[in-house]
């Protein structure tokens, strides 16, 4: 038989969401499976967010204390040095003390120091709550006020809190980062009630979850690539928003990302070889964006990619 | 994709002779679609028919086996492109790659430390598979000599690589009942490496830099010459180029759409580079993504941890999750 390499044809692409105000950076646009270059249809490039927190962090591993303990105590330093030496395309702010049990800071606060940031950096920012259903939505709509005008990617919306998110979204014009629990139709679900509210489908991007490497990434690697199959083979408009995947808070719990350990070699580079490995597997499910802790995982990461994106 | 019942049919002698223990041709097809009979059942069948059958129920990919003691790595028997379609099957064997140019001090510690490496997470015990001894010397004293101090150091299988044949031979010689894989055929060579294969009864390495077309024609010819148990090798020059060739390489298989195409795969992580972390990240995308073999130039302990952690978490089948035993556990 004549020899015939095996195109998968496509019906769907995913969208393209462009954050930000004088920088801005493009999330998504691919038209095939990970990578496919000689499918066509690879996006332009993966975006990589750095993240930093509102206040200092008191058990993050030694390998991030040494790089950025000097900066905790100020976030807008901090943001900085993530963008001018270590070249984030993004900055990610995890408003973490605003957590009832983390010091319950207020939304207001949040808010002041939203604007703070973004009259100092020129990347574009995405704003994250602590995780707190309740706490969330009120900081991201003083946020999405503080914000406004800057374009930013607030997160994450959850099915119980989804509505005074997205509304804050819609009234500021930034973008929903819509977060959902290792199922396609929990996507699709909320996906769904924010276009009903009003929310445009290309206002979103998507997380899965985002478990780490030996914690749970199959979870994730599966539920993507369910995600993508429906958005690029079936073309389902309701998962055809861009991935980004939150790796550097869940890669860091793990302890073999930071405990010393003889049988398990030097601790450093473990730690890296574990935020960039937990980040590689979730950019070959499908991811579009990362955001991401250490600079050397980032910058192997970067490196991966180009060496994915070479013909 | 297996024959239906139809198209099988289109191959019997269609005399509806009921000597095959059915009462229709049509029957006994349906009955071989569904693998409830065997093909030989039918005395009638012709030869050409009867190939044809066997090649389109044959599993899409070979399983090869390298090695004969209980770390012996078993690859290949995949039958999908996407884990949640079902499950994949053989988790990649992760290889260290010596040269016989080390010194033999040197070389022996490099393979205690691979031996030893040994990492418990949830009730599986995980470890490099097999150990790659190159004859990048040339020289055939070199050659046994590196081979003799890996096995004196290590219990893992083997590959034996090199260019030259009498060399290879001499090292199959010293492990002719252990079953090293064979690396490897390529355009220039391939009838002495498929004498060898056959001579020693080992699985062999089939590479080529070229298009994958050229690739899947000297499978053919190697299988041709009576080598069954065959590793594809595609050496890219990019790790965009090298994760194209083995997603093509898996969908022609799983499809049947080339022939010489359906065996499991080995790829260099990353001969391009010597950072170990670079190394140890394309080696994961290759985990990813359909390879059998992947061989890396170092293997340090923490390395290996990240990689054989995600190597777990693809291969485990989403029908049956890990979880450690339930048992009483002592603490401390």
């Amino acid at each position: 038989m004549p020899f015939a390499i095996p195109k998968e044809r496509y019906n769907g692409k995913i969208n393209t969401v462009t954050i930000g105000k004088d920088n801005t950076v493009t999330l998504g646009g691919a038209g095939s499976y990970p990578f496919l270059g000689f499918e066509g249809g690879v996006q332009a490039g993966i975006p990589v967010a750095f993240e930093i927190w509102d206040t200092a962090p008191s058990d993050w591993a030694p390998a991030l204390n040494e790089i950025y303990g000097d900066v905790y105590a100020d976030p807008v330093a901090w943001a900085l040095l993530c963008q001018d030496k270590y070249k984030a395309d993004m900055v990610a702010l995890r408003l973490y003390s605003t957590h009832p049990d983390q010091g319950d800071s207020s939304a207001s606060d949040a808010g002041e120091l939203v604007k703070k940031v973004l009259a100092a950096i020129k990347v574009p920012l995405i704003i994250l709550g602590a995780n707190h259903l309740e706490k969330d939505a009120e900081v991201l709509k003083a946020c999405a006020e503080a914000a406004s005008g800057y374009n930013c990617l607030l997160g994450k919306a959850q099915e119980k809190n989804y509505k005074t998110i997205g509304a804050a979204a819609m009234a500021y014009g930034h973008y929903v980062l819509a977060l959902s629990n290792l199922d396609i139709n929990l996507a699709k679900q909320l996906n769904i009630l924010l276009t009903q509210m009003g929310v445009k489908q290309e206002q979103i991007v998507m997380d899965t979850m985002s478990s780490s490497l030996g914690y749970g990434l199959e979870y994730s690697y599966s539920v993507m690539e369910r995600v993508r199959q429906a958005a690029l083979k079936q073309n389902d408009k309701m998962v055809q928003m861009p991935i980004i995947s939150d790796v550097g808070i869940e890669a860091w719990k793990a302890k073999e990302a930071k405990t010393d350990n003889e049988a398990w070699g030097d601790t450093k580079s473990r730690g890296i070889l574990w935020e960039a490995t937990s980040a590689i597997g979730l950019l070959m499910s499908g991811s579009d964006a990362l955001i991401m802790r250490h600079p050397q995982a980032v910058a192997q990461v970067r490196k991966t990619v180009a060496g994915l994106m070479a013909a | 994709m297996a024959l239906t019942g139809i198209q099988i049919y289109k191959h019997l002698p269609r005399t509806n002779c009921k000597d095959c223990g059915f009462p229709t041709c049509l029957a006994f097809a349906m009955k071989l679609a569904q693998k409830q009979a065997p093909v030989d059942k039918c005395p009638h069948i012709s030869d050409d028919a009867k190939a044809v059958l066997a090649e389109e129920s044959a599993p899409p990919i070979r399983k090869v086996i390298i090695g004969t003691s209980d770390k012996k790595v078993t690859i290949g028997e995949e039958t999908v492109l996407f884990r949640h379609e079902k499950t994949f099957v053989h988790p990649p064997a992760i290889t260290l790659q010596v040269e016989d140019t080390l010194g033999a001090d040197k070389l022996a510690e490099k393979i205690k430390q691979v031996q030893a490496v040994c990492f418990e997470r949830v009730g599986q015990n995980l470890r490099a598979g097999l150990i790659m001894v190159k004859n990048s010397s040339a020289d055939k004293d070199k050659f046994i000599q590196a081979i003799n101090t890996v096995k004196a150091n290590s219990d893992l299988p083997l590959i034996l690589a090199g260019k030259n044949a009498a060399n290879l031979e001499a090292g199959l010689e010293i492990l002719s009942k252990e079953r090293p894989l064979i690396h490897a055929a390529a355009a220039d060579n391939y009838e002495a490496m498929a004498t060898l294969a056959k001579k020693y009864q080992c699985p062999l390495a089939v590479s080529s830099a070229e298009v994958l077309e050229k690739l899947a024609e000297l499978a053919e010819k190697v299988a041709g010459l009576g080598v069954k148990d065959i590793v594809l090798e595609p050496v890219a020059a990019s790790l965009g180029a090298g994760l194209s060739q083995l997603t093509q390489i898996r969908r022609a298989a799983l499809k049947k759409s080339a022939k010489g195409l359906g065996y499991p795969v080995m790829v260099c992580a990353a001969a391009d580079t010597d950072d170990p972390i670079q190394e140890a990240l394309c080696a994961g995308v290759y985990v990813m993504r359909y390879a059998s073999i992947i061989v890396l130039k170092a293997a340090e302990d923490w390395q290996l941890l990240p990689l054989l952690t995600l190597t777990q978490n693809i291969y485990t089948d989403p029908q049956k999750p890990l979880q450690v035993e339930e048992n009483v556990y002592k603490i401390g």
